[in-house]
């Protein structure tokens, strides 16, 4: 992830030279906060969440925990309780799940709450897509 | 594990686990890991630690792990 930006003050690309050093220095610092996450994932809840003031947060996660040391069916009911959403497990080890109004503060309270998780990558969407189920 | 200064160099790059088996092509970089696809229409997915990454050698991304070690571990999708 480290790039070389120069200081080309005066040349025609210094405005797109430091546009990138700041997002690199973005995916940087995300990088530190929320080590866990799919910095894809990151980005785009937070462009929906600032961009859309009325976006419901919706996402669909795969919640990856270490393979063999936890019961994963537990965690499984744990998620339940928590969304009332049921979520399906793929390799043993990964929990998928949809959700709605999960920002970047739930996902954080969620790797909080579970110090167990290993990785969460998936996708946000920009409306929940249950809603266009046939 | 050997230092990588670039770790965007090594996205499409193979992989390689110790006992020399192809683990698939690195398909995204992450802070704490490397995610590894493996097949066309539905890759199998492995989330690899980078401190299982023993050195980036000519191109081929060289793991201190066996193929069987990735497989029960790392596979995640």
């Amino acid at each position: 992830m480290t790039k070389e930006f120069q200081n080309s003050d005066g040349n025609p690309t210094s405005r797109a030279n430091k546009i990138k050093k700041m997002y690199y220095e973005l995916l940087q610092e995300s990088a530190i906060l929320y080590p866990k996450v799919d910095q894809k994932l990151l980005i785009d809840i937070l462009k929906f969440e600032t961009t859309y003031k009325d976006w419901e947060g919706s996402v669909m996660l795969k919640i990856v925990y270490p393979a063999d040391r936890f019961d994963i069916e537990k965690k499984k009911d744990w998620i339940y309780s928590r969304y009332q959403r049921i979520p399906s497990v793929e390799e043993k080890r990964t929990l998928r799940v949809k959700l709605i109004r999960m920002y970047l503060e739930d996902l954080e309270r969620l790797l909080i709450d579970d110090p167990d998780i290993e990785y969460i990558t998936g996708s946000a969407t920009l409306a929940p897509t249950d809603a266009y189920a046939a | 594990m050997s230092k990588i200064e670039d770790w965007q160099a090594l996205i499409n790059k193979p992989v390689l686990s110790i006992d020399e088996k192809e683990i698939g092509v690195v398909s995204d970089v992450q802070p704490l890991h490397i995610i590894v696809s493996s097949g066309p229409v539905t890759p199998n997915k492995y989330n690899i630690p980078k401190k299982s990454i023993s050195k980036f050698e000519n191109g081929v991304v060289y793991l201190s792990s066996s193929q069987k070690e990735v497989s029960d571990n790392h596979e995640f999708e």
